[in-house]
């Protein structure tokens, strides 16, 4: 048995709660204090996929890559992105232009990396009533896009579909991995 | 430029003749679009239509409109009152404010609703004369249509120039309405353009405040106008008559200067800040104290904005009990928000921490170096004793073996011994080895220390590829390749070796010799060389990289390893003898170099002494040059006999050597005056060398020399030099060797040129007997004086110094001609300025070459 790895990015604007998902994951812990993410944070994290995988490998070892939110004044710096196989996009549900500028974030993301997977995080799902959140979904549709493979609401801080996100996207990329090249 | 081309088109309008005025009239309003076109009006006589506004006029509009929004009006009024060629323009524009007017006091709109009003009774009558004639003249003057009106080039730009138009605000209304208009129609009407559009501001100059356009007309014109427009034109008649013929004019007038003296105390009042708070003093007070009797909260509320302010005050009024009252909480003040927000307070202090602990270091200096000590001490000291402790070994053991070895290798590799010392007190260890996907960060392989701390290697490649972009990215320059090559920290390193789709990071502590990182490269080279197709598709999977590979990093992790204690002493015995055979290699060469060399220089004497011995070569310079197994002879001699006889010499006394005989025969028939001559020209040169004064004879080929010099090395040049001369046999020298200095040197007082009188016997013989000893040279005296002793220390004082000296020596007989003077300020020769002043204070002599040597000079 042996372990492979992934690289996959959280991109998205500032403050939108990249980092936090990533702590939810991995700490299970959650924090209201904001520290924006300066270049990049590289966290780890080892799956057990016990039912997949033919050849025997049976771990997944993600390597998270929580990139520095892009700002009006920063784009987001396209050598981060390289080489990684999936994306979490995230946007913040209390603040409509993250969530526009999500399908831009994931035509670059598949612009560099066509092969790659994308899951989409309408994060912070906590801060608003659940009645809206269909309308605010479809601000975020990519049309015809077949490397979208999944929609969230997310919350760090409830962690609610946090850990479902990722497993999405970690059960794509071992499936990906075990398809014949 | 566009305004231009519209000029040369409007001509054509101009001249069309026009019969009904009022037609005329309702045209421009509908040209204006203040009122709708009638239908039957829309073409002319010609049936032509009249030309609307081009659109570089609308453009203007556009542009005025970002300086001001009352800009728009500017533009129509400016239109209205254009006369239709700008060559005919006496139209003045004063529309700007006046330079030194403050415009920010426009905004005080009441003042300038009266000055409007002004203007609106001063503009109308400065324009009436002008107005009457036009209607004299309306009759028989050919009616002009309007325009599209041109801005004369400067007002143009005056106005575009002007950004400060803005500052006139909202107050500041232009009223381009149906009187201005009318005007302007009315203008132009008439061949001489002359309505006075100026701006009154000399009227309100003093309450230094801006300045309205137009007159503000009757408001009832408007719709009558545009109801029917012969009323219109009967109703401004009567309006313009009513004003031409008003009688109150003069009362209104002094009620203006009444006003406007009013309105001056007034701005005085507002304006200075003082008479404002003079009179609003007293009733500030009064307020405040009702109000917080009423509603605390809005007290606190306003004074929140100022309270820092209040602080600071009562701070300066009495700092103590201020102290005294804020001391109680302020500790606890800082503990709550260190808790609170640790980052924000340590940002606060840290920029003083440094001060702080550098003032605390002069207090207190031991407590500092006590409370450090755990920390940093017991660190720096055992890094410096084991460094030490490195070194003194190494030093000690300068002699032995491995010192032997290293002044080797530091003369192999260039760098001094010492540098090799202390690199290898300082040994490297490479502590992980990985070898890195490029894009992704992924670790391909990898290899890591057992014994060491291991390593995150996912962490660590993804860190290292990150900021390998970001380096990529924000400080190589575009268009550039360059490479991160090496992260530093303290003691530790990454290099990083890059190639196409991965690089190399290797870990190292310590300074990494250069032959491994050309190992390094090496090893890099190896891995792309075989590895690269699996390199370029990996995906994370280990296990698509080929096992071996990894030897590859773990042989280059080996070469990283500093040579252990045990591993040292084992390999002691093969490191001397590899020693030993390695000195053997250098010693044994070296000492048959030395040996044979000896033994040709042996010979070398032994063939020179023969040559020297044999009476008719004597002379002449034979070089013997022995090697290894050839006799070379170099050198002169006036005839091929003598040539033979030197190499039966030579050989003679060297069986066995072969002969190379470069001994050249000359003929030396020459004239022996010519050579005469020859010698008395290199003598003469040699003369002008510093130190050297020699004399020459010669007869038959022999040059005797004579003299001093000042260096050594002259002696042997001039011998050589006369030798050469053609004709020239011989040289005997009887050169002196005599440093050419003259110590002496003569002290002075502060401001002082005289001569001290302990100076003046023993010290003045002593220049005057070198004189008398070198009859061929000259002495230069150099004055000094000290500026930094006294002020009085000139130059000039210096100069009268040397002179005092000169005029000493010419008493006791000197040529005047072979003593030269000079002053200077500058330290003398071998003085610094750390030395003592008086040390300045001195005259030297300085002996130089007479520049024309005469025979007369020369001693016989
Ligand atoms: N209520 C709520 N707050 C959240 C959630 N996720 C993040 N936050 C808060 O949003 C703020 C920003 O979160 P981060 O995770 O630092 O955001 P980021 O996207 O990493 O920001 P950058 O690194 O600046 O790009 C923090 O104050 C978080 O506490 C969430 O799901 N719900
Ligand atoms: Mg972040």
């Amino acid at each position: 048995m042996s372990t492979i790895s992934k690289k996959i990015c959280l991109i998205g604007d500032f403050g939108v709660g990249k980092t936090s998902l990533i702590r939810r994951f991995i700490d299970r812990q959650f924090s209201d204090r904001y520290l924006s993410t300066v270049g990049v944070k590289i966290s780890r994290k080892i799956i057990e996929q016990p039912e997949l995988g033919r050849s025997g490998k049976r771990e997944l070892q993600l390597l998270m890559w929580d990139i520095e939110g892009s700002t009006k004044f920063k784009s987001i710096a396209p050598s981060y992105l390289q080489g990684a196989k999936g994306a979490i996009i995230v946007g913040d549900v209390t603040r409509q232009e993250t969530l526009i500028a999500m399908p831009d974030h994931a035509r670059n993301f598949l612009a560099i990396n066509p092969q790659g997977s994308v899951t989409l995080a309408l994060n912070k799902s906590d801060l608003v009533e659940a009645e809206k959140l269909p309308r605010l979904l479809q601000l975020v549709q990519v049309p015809h896009e077949a490397r979208i493979l999944a929609t969230y609401t997310t919350s760090a801080k409830s962690g609610q579909d946090v850990d479902r996100i990722f497993q999405t996207l970690a059960d794509n990329l071992l499936e990906q991995h075990e398809l014949p090249v | 430029m566009a305004q231009l081309e519209d000029t040369s088109a409007a001509p054509a309008a101009f001249s069309k003749p026009v019969e009904a005025p009022i037609e005329r009239f309702l045209d421009l309003l509908a040209d204006l679009q203040i009122m709708p076109r009638p239908k039957d009006l829309e073409q002319n006589t010609d049936g032509e239509k009249v030309p609307p506004q081009s659109p570089q006029q609308f453009e203007y509009a556009d542009r005025t409109a970002d300086v001001a929004e009352v800009s728009p009006d500017i533009t129509q009024a400016v239109e209205f009152s254009s006369p239709p060629d700008a060559s005919l323009s006496t139209v003045e524009f004063s529309l700007l404010p006046d330079a030194n007017a403050t415009v920010d006091r426009a905004s005080d709109a009441s003042v300038i609703e009266i000055l409007e009003f002004f203007e609106s009774l001063a503009a109308p009558q400065s324009a009436l004369p002008d107005v009457e004639k036009m209607f004299v003249d309306t009759n028989c003057a050919p009616i002009r249509p309007l325009n599209p009106p041109i801005l004369g080039d400067s007002e143009q730009k005056r106005l575009e120039s002007k950004p400060e138009l803005g500052g006139w605000g909202a107050s500041a209304k232009l009223h381009a309405n149906l009187q201005t208009l009318s005007e302007a129609n009315i203008e132009n009407l008439d061949d001489r353009p002359s309505l006075d559009y100026r701006l009154i501001s000399d009227s309100v100059e003093n309450s230094g405040s801006a300045i309205v356009l137009s007159a503000t007309a009757p408001n009832s014109l408007t719709p009558s106008a545009s109801d029917d427009p012969t009323v219109a034109v009967e109703h401004l008649i009567e309006l313009l008559q009513e004003l031409l013929l008003g009688s109150e004019l003069a009362e209104v007038r002094e009620s203006t200067l009444v006003l406007e003296r009013k309105l001056e105390i007034l701005q005085h009042q507002i304006y200075e800040p003082e008479e404002l708070l003079n009179l609003l003093m007293p009733i500030i007070a009064n307020l405040l104290s009702r109000k917080v009797e009423v509603s605390r909260d809005e007290i606190c509320q306003t004074l929140v904005p100022i309270i820092d302010e209040v602080i600071q005050k009562s701070i300066k009024r009495d700092g103590h009990a201020m102290s005294m009252a804020l001391a109680s909480v302020i500790p606890a003040a800082i503990s709550q928000q260190i808790r609170e927000a640790p980052a924000e307070i340590a940002k606060a202090i840290a920029p003083e921490m440094g001060a702080a602990i550098k003032q605390q270091i002069v207090l207190e200096r031991d407590a500092m170096v006590d409370a450090l000590y755990p920390v940093i001490g017991d660190t720096i000291s055992k890094y410096l004793a084991e460094a030490i402790r490195a070194i003194n070994e190494k030093v000690a053991n300068t002699l032995s073996m491995e010192g032997i070895q290293r002044k080797i290798r530091a003369k192999v590799q260039g760098v001094s011994e010492a540098e090799l010392i202390f690199r290898e007190a300082m040994p490297f260890t490479i502590q992980a080895i990985f070898l890195i996907h490029k894009s992704s960060g992924l670790v391909i392989a990898e290899v890591q220390r057992s014994d060491g701390q291991q390593l995150e290697s996912e962490m660590v490649a993804g860190m290292l590829t990150a900021i390998r972009s970001f380096a990529n990215d924000c400080i190589v320059q575009p268009g550039h390749t360059s490479e991160l090559a090496e992260i530093d920290y303290s003691n530790s390193k990454i290099i990083l070796e890059v190639a196409g789709y991965c690089y190399l990071a290797v870990v190292a502590q310590g300074e990494l010799p250069q032959r491994l990182i050309a190992k390094i490269r090496q090893a890099l080279g190896q891995i792309i060389q075989r590895y690269s197709s699996p390199i370029e598709s990996f995906d994370g999977d280990p296990d698509t990289i080929p096992e071996s590979l990894h030897p590859i990093l773990r042989h280059l992790m080996e070469e990283g390893q500093p040579n252990s204690p045990t591993a040292a002493k084992s390999s002691y015995g093969a490191l001397v003898s590899i020693g030993l055979v390695a000195l053997g290699l250098i010693l044994i060469p070296w000492g048959i170099y030395q040996y044979r060399y000896g033994a040709d220089r042996r010979l070398e004497t032994q063939v020179a002494m023969a040559l020297a011995s044999a009476p008719d070569l004597a002379f002449y310079p034979i070089t013997p040059k022995v090697n290894q197994k050839t006799l070379k002879l170099t050198g002169q001699v006036p005839n091929e006999h003598l040539r033979q006889r030197a190499a039966q010499v030579a050989t003679m006394n060297t069986p066995g050597l072969t002969l190379n005989n470069r001994v050249v025969a000359m003929e030396m028939s020459q004239d022996q005056s010519q050579a005469a001559a020859e010698v008395r020209r290199i003598a003469a040169i040699m003369n002008q060398m510093t130190g050297v004064a020699i004399s020459t004879r010669y007869t038959a080929g022999r040059v005797t020399v004579e003299g001093t010099v000042s260096r050594m090395v002259d002696a042997t040049r001039i011998t050589q030099s006369l030798e050469q001369v053609p004709g020239v046999r011989s040289v005997s020298s009887t050169l002196k060797f005599q440093p050419f200095r003259i110590e002496t040197r003569f002290y002075f007082n502060i401001a002082s040129a005289e001569i001290v009188p302990l100076d003046r016997g023993y010290k003045i013989q002593q220049i005057k007997s070198f004189l008398d000893q070198n009859p061929e040279k000259s002495l230069q005296i150099i004055g000094h004086s000290s500026p930094a002793s006294s002020p009085l220390e000139t130059q000039t004082i210096a100069l009268q110094r040397a002179r005092t000296v000169e005029a000493t020596l010419l008493k006791l007989g000197v040529d005047p001609l072979r003593l030269k003077v000079s002053g200077t300020t500058d330290l003398p020769t071998g003085v610094e300025v750390a030395h003592p002043l008086w040390l300045s204070r001195c005259v030297e002599f300085v002996p130089i070459a007479i520049a024309n040597q005469s025979p007369s000079k020369m001693p016989k």
